[in-house]
Parts: structure tokens; C-alpha cells; sequence
């Protein structure tokens, strides 16, 4: 119910319109990470060259790509407000689906790639309904929801099956094969961050998206189906870690059951490091996909100087804090 | 007795743009009722927060009972024997009565066992009828309004300051409410009367002070030669200047939008016709039900019975939606909350309802987008630096164009708006008021609701006054003056009608499903669980209740019931903490370090006692990255999810390193087939439920769960509470890994990773929720004990691994459906209904 407001004097809180300023607060969120790349590049330069030789950076890219991938799917939950914590269930489950349905056979190969993004949207249906029609909390719903496909996916890949099981054959070829000196997956994530990114900025829906994040209220009495537009933030998202999944899979050609391990911290990280507003609406997938690029190459560093790779969870960790208090000391300044 | 029990000389207030006060004097004298009027925005509110100590004066002093208030606060004003019921109220509802009025002592003052005998006795002498044990929330307004002032009559004030007490009361209440201020003032007490209601004044007070604009009109005693039309004339008259455009008049032969009958909780019966060329105004003192029509219209308030039409099409009420698909289109007064999209550019807050328009090829096309923001720009007078300036970074009056500018070119026939000049500074709203005068459409009409009479009687063609819900008087013409609006909202003498609203599930299910509201239904429904679930598996397996299993499943519950009474904290003051998992995770790790095999005991005592200290470290981590960075709560348990993660995988990169036998046998004692561990579980249940339920402190951790605001200005420490709740949580999810570790045995560093999933879910379970301040120790034991249960079963049947996950994630979802998600599917089932009742309306219009 809402509380009657009582009648306060005209309070004129005038700024000033100091725009070019706002304007430029508002690029920074995004511009930081690119900095924050630039300096990792640079002083591994200068420290460790080793970790910005081609070959060093060809062999993360593909990692990057992965992640950039999933990180753009938390990255649009994040903007309706949401978060999502299943996103390693859901690529198990993809990458899980991709190889019962083809069963290791080029035949099949387009029935496996269906079936993948097929149960990875419905997934993200579920956590979507759950979330924005009978407005469950989104943590509590998504972690619920990740483990009760963890569960479907052991007890399928338990009974249909082996325990060691590839990808077919065309697609072990297409998730190693390069295009123009680079892996396809790679080629793939800049495709998606194209098409993600104009969706958001020019299509009708990618704009109403964006209201919806940046006040659901407004939104509503303005007359937008506000509900549509959260439920769908996590089933695109879902979609986007069914792809991760089917190109995660075609890398490494026997994907187990841990093959999403790694994605439940990392995308958030990378989501808050790309500037996306954890209070909704603001998110740009290009800084996102950047974070994900800082991010790995973080960790390739810090396995050059030798720490073992569980010091990314502490950065992830740290990064996470870190961005979020940039992020709400540049809004207390305005 | 001719004490003054209030003085206020010269108070000066002004709010950037505004003088709110302008040397305003006034006094209260002991004994007397010191009514105070003025119409909405005249500086009433800003008087009251002043003399009550939450607003610091420009200049000016303020005098209670003779003492001076030489610094603005609140609780030394109290002290000086001043007491404030606010319109708003202080009350956390889901309290009772008595709890309520414990909270508004000093500590120490009433001890919590007889709190209720207390509260019987405070309240026994007003002989409201209002049980001490009943929950604040069962009262009507009438009663919850005499609560209050109870509440502020508890400390004994000299002066008592009431703000409009009779707005939520009906007649009765009216007349109990001055039989209890006349009571008072016999005693001596001064009581400064806040009201929009002259009759009341003229029947109660003693004198009355009249404010205009921040500036004292006079204080006059109350005669019988005191008339109704001199205050009003008192009270209105600002200066007309060239502030209104022309008023055009509307086109009574077509009407645009038609209400027949709308009728809700705060309005009843609200029929009209608003025409082609008209602005139409919606009059009414503060909270009479015209803000909430206005807002029915486009289904943003509930309404039972009624409907709607625009140009002879019915409206659907569903929501905001259906009503703009119909013509209909709203503005709120809230702007920062529910019309301006902050962060988003101003082209991009001025062209969301037209964007389709600007589609080519399926994209929105930037340069036609632009030009039309720009046109809007122009036509409005909005001054911004760009269009993509994030409009948050504008004036309240450039935002509040801006939004104009979106409802007035969306192509909606009729336009509603909300308090259109709130917040805005004058020169501004001149511009405004031009601007809505031009931009009506020729099919359209406009309804304006403001609390301010001029700006009505300025630019409306007719007003409808609103009282107590419902339509009592029409002005048109030259009839529309700030006169005759203010005296006719004034000077009604009817009251309010008590409406209790239907709910679409019976209340006796509701109570039983959205069960958390009495703390044994979630136990009773965990009984009922667990003994189907134990009758089955003792059916399908012998093994099931043999004394080493259920040895087996108590020792099991240990550290999931400590992890989910860890949550419980948390949940209870309204937050949620993911790190515990792996917080359970790193004291196992830690562990197996310190507290190492064969190590001596001495060593294992400083081992633990640091692996607390840990605990506690992290804690507060998390507590004050919460309270003080500002950061949410989810987003910081995330992040140190991580890094304890991190911390606990660089210590023990795979499992490794036995934690001492004496500690992990200590834990794993047991007398009988009983392990102590299960005894320990119980009395750590019992004592937090006592202190939840049996002390003050627990008390307060109830009321900021609740309502965090309510318990602030009842003087509950808030920040140390909710740091509290994280650091407990997080020492004892340390307890919890201790458990743990003592059945892995060893630093494993991931194995409490699927806890902070089964803590939430156990304590959910157990009846806690997560709008905070409900839930019970007991009852997350309980749930874990079941989460257990279950596990056990699904193993001794055989079933594979994968349904225990299953299981768990199923029944999370179960609980917060059951404890939180029900609500909102009567909400749902209350907006198809209606969606269905305005479709069937008869169509009678033209």
C-alpha cells in the first residue's frame, strides 16, 4: 500500500547543470576497465614479458572469450536488477546436453547445438517466472535453481552417459580452428558483443530494457511490461552461457561435469568491473567483455609469477569490493 | 497556571530556493490547546521538526518548558519534556501493542516480563480498549493513531505536538481523540494542535496561530466571533501575479475520459467526466483519497468496484499498461521514485512512451529520436547541457519538464498528473504552468491533483474537492478560487468510513500458508515433513531407524543447523549473507594448521580461539562494507565468498593435514547413542530464542528487521545491530566448520560450499524470512535437521547422488514460494480479477 506522503515545502534542490561533468562520470564507469587492462598489459611489459607475448595472449583469448561471453549474460541479469548465481549449472548443463543429444556424432551435431541452448534458455525461464512474476529473491532462486540442474545434469550424464564422452569430431575441429589467426570462439564473442551491444542501444527493446533496469517503477507507470523485460534479462543471459557452454565444450573436446566451476564468481566480477550498474539500467557489454579480457589476463600473471591459480578468487573477490566502492563514490559525488 | 511550556522566538528556516519559516514566534502555554493552521506547504511540517529537535533553525530559539534547546535533537528535546506524534508514524506493525510502547522507554526503565502487565497499565487510564498483546498491524487507524500517542505520552511531556492526529480517524476516534486532549490539558499538559480541519479547531482549541507561506498570519483566541471565512481568508491571498496563463474552458459536449463509480480502500464512489480542452483539478487536504483515485485510474491503486472509459472505450485497470493502450496516461508526484529514470540521459527520459515511432528497419533511429528530443526540449523550456546529460544531474524544475514534455507528447488522450509543480522553484513553475496550458491536446483532456490551492484555482477550468475519500463539492468557472477550494475542504464536517479491503484468499488460509506470522506453523509443517519422509524411508529400509543412523543423521545436523541459525541472524535483520559457506570452508582449512593433529591442548585452545577471531574479522568486514560503504548486501557476501574461497584453496590447494582427534572427538562426543553435539545444537536454539524473543535486545533486532526506520527514531542503535547480525553469523558459521571439519577430518577446502544454499533454505524453512524480523533459532535447527533427513533417506535408498541435490535446490524453492511468493500470487490473482471486472463493465457512456 502506499504510504500517503505528507506535503513537503517546495524545497528547490537546484544543481547545477554541470553536464559535460555528469556525462563524463557516466563514460568513466566504462572507461576504467580499458585503463585498468592497459596498465596490467603495461607493466607486464615491463616485469614479466612473458605474459604479453603473442603467443601467451593467443592462448588466452579463447578463455577471455568464454568468459566475456557469460559475463555479458550476468552482466544484462545485473541490469534488471537481478543476479545470478547458476550460471556454472547452467553451462554443464549445455555443454552436458550437447553431448547426449549428438552422442559424440557429426549427424547429430545440430540437434546436440540446439538441445544445448534449448534446456540453457528454459533454465533461464525458470529462474526468470521465479524472479519477476512472483518476485522471489534473485540470489536465493538462481542458487536454488543451480542446483537443481546440477542435480538433473549428474543424474542424466550418470544414466545416458559415458563417463568419458566427446563433442563430435566437426565441432572438436570447429572449437580449435582459427580464423584470421585467431580461435573461432573468439570471433564469436566479438560477434555477440556487436549484436548485444546494438540490440541495447538501438532496438526498441534493448531501450525499454534499459528503463525497466534504471527504475522498474517509473518504468511500470510509464507503461512498460516490466515483468517481460526481467524474465527475459535471464533468459538471454541463460542462452549466453548455453553458448559459453557449447563453445567451451568444442575447446576442450571432453568437457566433465566441472566445466562451469569456474563461472559462478568470475562474471560477476567481470559484470561489476565493465561499470554495469548493480542498481540497475546502466551496462555496456564492450566494458564487460573488457573486464573479462582484464580478468584473465590478470590471472595468466599471476600464474607467471607463480602463484597458484586459487589467488583469482581473491582478485575476483577484490575486485568485486573494489568496483562497487568506485561505483557508489562516483554517485555519491553527483 | 500560566507557565509557557513552549516558546519559539524568531525561527527562521530556509531550504535552498524557499523560506520555509520566516521569524515565526510562537508559544504554548501550559493547559492550553495551541491549534496550528495553515494550508499544504505553508510550513506546518517544517514548524513541528523544528520545535521538536530534528530540524536545526536557521536563527531563531526554541524553549521547552523554560530550558532552551540549544542543539537540534531529538531525544534532549524529549528529555526537556517534549513529545512529537507524527502523521507517519513510529510504530513497527508487526509488533504488539505492548512491544511498541517498550521500545518508545529508555533501557533499563521496564523490565521485559512484565512488559505486558506494564503496557496494560499505561494504556488502562486513556480506556481505549485496545489489548496490550495485540499486533499493531490488527488495530484500525483510529486505534493505532491513540497507540502513538500513548507511546508519547509515556515520557510525561510538558508539551505535546500532535500532526493532523484526526486524518486517519472517523468520528468516534474524533470524539475520543478530544476527550483525551481535554483530559490532558486539565493535567496541565500544552498540546499544539496540527490541523486541516476547522471545525475540529473551532470545537478544541484554545487558540489558534495561522501560517501562510512560511510567514506567522497571527494568533487569535478562539471566540464565539471567530468565523470559519475570517481564518480562511487568513490563510490564503499569496499574491496573484501573471503567474497563470488564460484558462480556455473545456468542450462540454465531448467528454474525454468518464470514471463511474470507482470505488477503493482510500475513495469511494468517484464518479466524473473530464472534457475535450479541460483541466480538471483534484482538490483535498492531504490524504483524503484524491491521490489514490487519481492513481486507480491507471490501475496504479487497487480498486474494487467501478470503471473507466476514454472517448467511449473501457479502460483496463490491470495497469499502467492497459490504461496507456487505452489513452490513459499517468504522472506521478514522486518523481525520483517512480517518474524520472535518474541515470538514464534526458532524450532518453522523454522518449520512451513514443519510441516505436522512431523505428526503421527494426532499430530506433537516432537522428529522428534526436530531433524530436530536441523539438520537446525546445517546446518545454528544458535547460540541460546535452540531451544525453543523465537527468538526475538537472533542476527539480528542468526534470520535472522533462517528464511533462513525455506525458503531453505520448499521444495520450487524457493525461493525469500528479502534483505537477512539487519541488519545483518558482520561475519554473510559471513555465510549467504555460507549457501544460499550451500543450493539451484537441481530443485531450488533463487531470491535475495538487495540494495546493492556488496553483488549482490559477490554471484548472473546474475542481472537484475531495473529503475522506469521496467527491464533496464541484467548482466551475468563476467559482474556482483558492478560496472556495481551501473553505470547502476545510470546512467539512463528515469523517472518514472504516472499508476493509477483500482479499482474494480467505483469511484463514492466508494465515495458514503465508504461515511465518505465527512461529509454530513453519514447525508444525517441518513435523509433518519429517514424519512422512522418516515413515517412508522406515518403510522402504531397515536400516533407516537403527540407533547408528540416526546417530549418523544428528551428527550430520550439526553444522548445517549451526550455518542456518548463522543465517538466521542475518535474515532477521533483513539482509543475507553467502559467505558463510566458505567461511566454513576456511575454518577448516585453518584447522587442519592450527589446530593439527597431535597438537597439545593449549595450542588447540589458541587455535580455536583464533579461527574465532577470524571469524569475527570477517564478520565485521562485511557488516561495515554493508552499513558504512553503502554496498549491497549480496554484492559484498559475494565478493567475500571469494576471497574466503581464494584464502582457503591457497592453504589447502586439495584436501590435506588432519585437524587434532582430541578436538574433532570432543566434537564428536556422545553419551549413549545421543551425540552432545545434538544437545548443544538444542540449547544454543533455546538461548537464542530466548534472547529473540525475551529480551530487549532481541526485541530491537525484531524491530529493525521490521521496520529499520520505526526502530531509529524509537532510539535503537541500527548500524550496531546490523553489524552485529553479520558478525554473529560469521562466527557462527565458524562454530559450523568446526563441526564440519569434525566429521571430514581433514583441511578440505571446498566441502562447505553447498552450505550457504541449505542455510538459507533450513532457516526459511524454519520460518524466517526475508523481508527480515521474523524467524525463530529453533526452527532453523529444525530445518536443518529435516535438510538432513532428507539427504540420509535419498543415500539409504539408494537413489542416486543427484536427487539429494535435487531435493534441496526443490525444497528452497518450496520455502520461499510458500513464505514469500504466495503474497505475490494473491496480488496476481487480484489483478486478473480486476482486469476481468473493468472488461465485463457495462459500456454506458455517451
Amino acid at each position: 500500500m502506499d504510504q500517503v506522503k505528507t506535503a513537503e515545502p517546495r524545497i528547490t534542490a537546484d544543481r547545477k547543470p554541470a553536464g559535460w561533468w555528469n556525462n563524463t562520470g557516466i563514460q568513466m564507469r566504462f572507461a576504467a576497465i580499458w585503463i585498468a587492462l592497459a596498465v596490467v598489459l603495461i607493466v607486464g611489459a615491463i616485469f614479466l614479458p612473458r605474459t604479453v607475448a603473442p603467443a601467451t595472449i593467443n592462448g588466452i583469448l579463447p578463455f577471455a572469450a568464454f568468459l566475456a561471453i557469460a559475463s555479458m549474460g550476468q552482466a544484462l541479469v545485473i541490469m534488471a536488477r537481478g543476479i545470478d548465481l547458476s550460471v556454472p549449472a547452467i553451462i554443464t548443463l549445455s555443454s552436458t546436453m550437447l553431448l547426449g543429444f549428438s552422442g559424440g556424432s557429426d549427424s547429430n551435431l545440430f540437434l546436440g547445438i540446439v538441445a544445448a541452448l534449448f534446456f540453457a534458455t528454459l533454465v533461464g525461464l525458470i529462474n526468470g517466472l521465479l524472479v519477476a512474476v512472483l518476485r522471489l529473491n534473485a540470489l536465493i532462486v538462481t542458487l536454488a535453481v543451480g542446483a537443481i540442474v546440477s542435480g538433473v545434469t549428474l543424474w542424466y550424464r550418470q544414466q545416458v552417459l559415458a563417463q568419458e564422452a566427446g563433442v563430435p569430431p566437426s565441432l572438436a575441429e570447429f572449437g580449435g580452428a582459427r580464423f584470421l589467426g585467431q580461435n573461432t570462439a573468439v570471433w564469436i564473442a566479438i560477434l555477440l558483443v556487436i549484436v548485444l551491444t546494438v540490440l541495447l542501444r538501438r532496438s526498441l527493446v534493448g531501450r525499454r530494457f534499459e528503463t525497466v533496469g534504471a527504475n522498474p517503477v517509473a518504468a511500470y507507470a510509464t507503461g512498460v511490461e516490466v515483468m517481460r523485460y526481467q524474465a527475459g534479462a535471464f533468459m538471454a543471459a541463460a542462452f549466453l552461457y548455453g553458448v559459453a557452454g557449447v563453445l567451451l565444450s568444442a575447446f576442450i573436446r571432453n568437457p566433465t561435469l566441472q566445466v562451469g566451476n569456474d563461472y559462478l564468481l568470475a562474471p560477476i566480477a567481470a559484470a561489476v568491473l565493465g561499470g554495469t550498474a548493480i542498481s540497475g539500467g546502466i551496462g555496456s557489454m564492450i566494458a564487460v567483455a573488457g573486464a573479462a579480457l582484464f580478468l584473465t589476463q590478470l590471472g595468466q600473471a599471476l600464474k607467471v609469477i607463480g602463484l597458484p591459480t586459487s589467488w583469482q578468487l581473491i582478485v575476483q573477490g577484490c575486485a568485486i569490493a573494489a568496483g562497487m566502492l568506485m561505483s557508489e563514490w562516483s554517485s555519491r559525488r553527483r | 497556571m500560566t507557565d509557557t511550556v513552549l516558546r519559539m522566538s524568531e525561527v527562521t528556516k530556509t531550504y535552498p530556493g524557499v523560506v520555509a519559516l520566516d521569524q515565526m514566534n510562537l508559544d504554548c502555554i501550559a493547559g492550553e490547546v495551541h491549534a496550528v493552521l495553515g494550508e499544504n506547504g505553508s510550513g506546518k511540517s517544517t514548524l513541528l521538526k523544528t520545535a521538536s529537535g530534528s530540524v536545526t533553525p536557521d536563527s531563531g530559539t526554541v524553549e521547552i518548558d523554560g530550558k532552551r534547546l540549544d542543539r537540534a535533537d531529538p531525544r534532549l528535546a524529549r528529555a526537556l519534556g517534549l513529545a512529537t506524534v507524527y502523521q507517519d508514524g513510529s510504530l513497527v506493525d508487526e509488533l504488539t501493542v505492548a512491544q511498541n510502547l517498550f521500545l518508545g522507554t529508555p533501557p533499563g526503565e521496564v523490565k521485559f516480563k512484565d512488559v505486558n502487565r506494564w503496557a496494560a497499565d499505561e494504556l488502562a487510564p486513556f480506556d481505549l480498549g485496545i489489548s496490550a498483546t495485540a499486533t499493531v498491524q490488527d488495530l484500525t487507524p483510529a486505534h493505532r493513531q491513540f497507540v502513538e500517542i500513548v507511546k508519547a505520552l509515556l515520557s510525561n511531556p510538558r508539551v505535546l505536538l500532535l500532526d493532523e492526529p484526526t486524518s486517519t480517524l472517523d468520528l468516534k476516534g474524533v470524539e475520543k481523540l478530544s476527550e483525551l486532549v481535554r483530559g490532558l490539558t486539565a493535567k496541565g499538559t500544552g498540546v499544539i494542535y496540527v490541523s486541516h480541519r476547522l471545525p475540529e479547531i473551532l470545537d478544541l482549541a484554545d487558540r489558534v496561530t495561522i501560517l501562510r507561506d512560511g510567514v506567522h498570519r497571527g494568533t487569535f483566541p478562539i471566540t464565539k466571533d471567530l468565523s470559519e471565512h475570517d481564518l480562511v481568508s487568513l490563510m490564503v491571498g499569496r499574491d496573484i501575479d501573471s503567474e497563470y496563463p488564460e484558462k480556455s474552458g473545456g468542450d462540454l459536449a465531448r467528454p474525454v475520459l468518464e470514471v463511474q463509480g470507482l470505488s477503493g480502500e482510500d475513495f469511494h464512489d468517484v464518479s466524473f467526466r473530464a472534457y475535450t480542452g479541460e483541466i480538471l483539478g483534484f482538490a483535498g487536504a492531504e490524504g483524503n483519497g484524491q491521490r489514490e483515485a487519481l492513481r486507480a485510474i491507471v490501475g496504479l491503486e487497487h480498486s474494487d468496484a467501478g470503471s473507466v472509459f476514454c472517448h467511449g472505450k473501457s479502460v483496463d485497470l490491470t495497469s499502467p499498461r492497459s490504461a496507456s493502450a487505452a489513452g490513459v496516461l499517468f504522472l506521478s508526484a514522486d518523481r525520483k521514485e517512480e517518474s524520472i529514470f535518474p541515470d538514464l540521459g534526458v532524450r532518453k527520459n522523454m522518449t520512451l512512451p513514443i519510441l516505436r515511432g522512431f523505428r526503421k528497419a527494426g532499430l530506433v533511429d537516432g537522428r529522428g529520436e534526436k530531433a524530436t528530443a530536441q523539438k520537446m526540449r525546445e517546446d518545454f523550456g528544458v535547460v540541460t547541457a546535452t540531451l544525453d546529460t543523465p537527468i538526475a544531474g538537472l533542476s527539480g524544475g528542468n526534470q520535472q519538464k522533462s517528464v511533462l514534455a513525455r506525458s503531453f507528447r505520448s499521444g495520450a488522450k487524457a493525461v493525469l498528473i500528479d502534483e505537477p509543480t512539487q519541488g519545483v522553484d518558482a520561475g519554473a513553475r510559471h513555465e510549467i504552468y504555460q507549457a501544460i496550458r499550451e500543450n493539451i491536446r484537441s481530443d485531450g483532456t488533463l487531470i491535475i491533483n495538487s495540494s495546493d490551492g492556488q496553483e488549482l484555482a490559477g490554471i484548472c477550468d473546474r475542481v472537484l474537492v475531495f473529503s475522506r475519500g469521496r467527491i464533496v463539492a464541484e467548482l466551475g468557472g468563476a467559482d474556482v478560487t483558492e478560496e472556495n477550494i481551501v473553505s470547502s475542504f476545510l470546512r467539512v464536517r463528515d469523517t472518514k468510513e472504516v472499508h476493509t479491503p477483500a482479499g482474494a484468499l480467505s483469511g484463514g488460509l492466508k494465515t495458514l500458508l503465508s504461515g511465518a506470522t505465527i512461529w509454530w506453523i513453519p514447525l508444525l509443517f517441518l513435523a509433518a515433513l519429517t514424519l512422512i519422509v522418516g515413515a517412508y524411508a522406515a518403510s522402504q529400509s531397515d536400516t533407516f531407524l537403527k540407533a547408528i543412523n540416526i546417530r549418523y543423521i544428528l551428527l550430520a545436523t550439526a553444522p548445517a543447523a549451526m550455518v542456518a541459525m548463522a543465517q538466521l541472524h542475518v535474515l532477521l535483520v533483513r539482509g543475507l549473507d553467502v559467505s558463510v559457506g566458505s567461511m566454513m570452508s576456511l575454518t577448516i582449512v585453518l584447522s587442519s594448521f592450527i589446530i593439527a593433529f597431535q597438537m597439545s591442548i593449549p595450542m588447540v585452545v589458541l587455535g580455536v580461539l583464533i579461527c574465532l577471531l577470524v571469524g569475527a574479522a570477517v564478520g565485521l568486514v562485511n557488516g561495515s562494507l554493508i552499513r558504512f560503504a553503502n554496498i549491497n548486501a549480496v554484492i559484498t557476501t559475494i565478493a567475500m565468498l571469494s576471497i574466503l574461497q581464494g584464502a582457503a584453496l591457497i592453504g589447502r590447494p586439495t584436501q590435506g593435514g588432519m585437524i587434532s582427534q582430541d578436538f574433532t572427538g570432543l566434537l564428536r562426543m556422545r553419551i549413549g547413542f545421543l551425540p552432545v553435539s545434538a544437545l548443544f545444537l538444542v540449547a544454543v536454539a533455546i538461548v537464542g530464542d530466548w534472547w529473540l524473543h525475551r529480551t530487549r535486545s532481541g526485541l530491537e533486532t525484531k524491530a529493525v528487521g521490521f521496520r529499520e526506520e520505526a526502530a531509529r527514531r524509537n532510539g535503537v542503535p541500527v548500524d550496531f545491530v546490523q553489524i552485529r547480525a553479520y558478525v554473529m553469523a560469521a562466527l557462527m558459521a565458524t562454530v559450523a566448520g568446526f563441526f564440519l571439519g569434525s566429521e571430514v577430518q581433514v583441511g578440505h577446502p571446498t566441502v562447505g560450499q553447498n552450505y550457504a544454499l541449505t542455510s538459507i533454505a533450513a532457516a526459511v524453512l524454519g520460518g524466517a524470512s526475508l523481508a527480515g524480523g521474523r524467524g525463530s533459532f529453533g526452527g532453523a535447527l529444525f530445518g536443518a535437521l529435516f535438510f538432513t533427513l532428507m539427504v540420509n533417506v535419498i543415500t539409504i535408498l539408494g537413489l542416486s547422488t543427484a536427487f539429494g541435490i535435487i531435493a534441496s535446490g526443490t525444497m528452497t524453492l518450496l520455502a520461499i514460494f510458500l513464505y514469500s511468493g504466495l503474497s505475490e500470487f494473491e496480488r496476481l490473482a487480484r489483478a486478473t480479477r480486476r482486469g476481468r471486472r473493468s472488461g465485463a463493465a457495462p459500456v454506458a457512456a455517451e
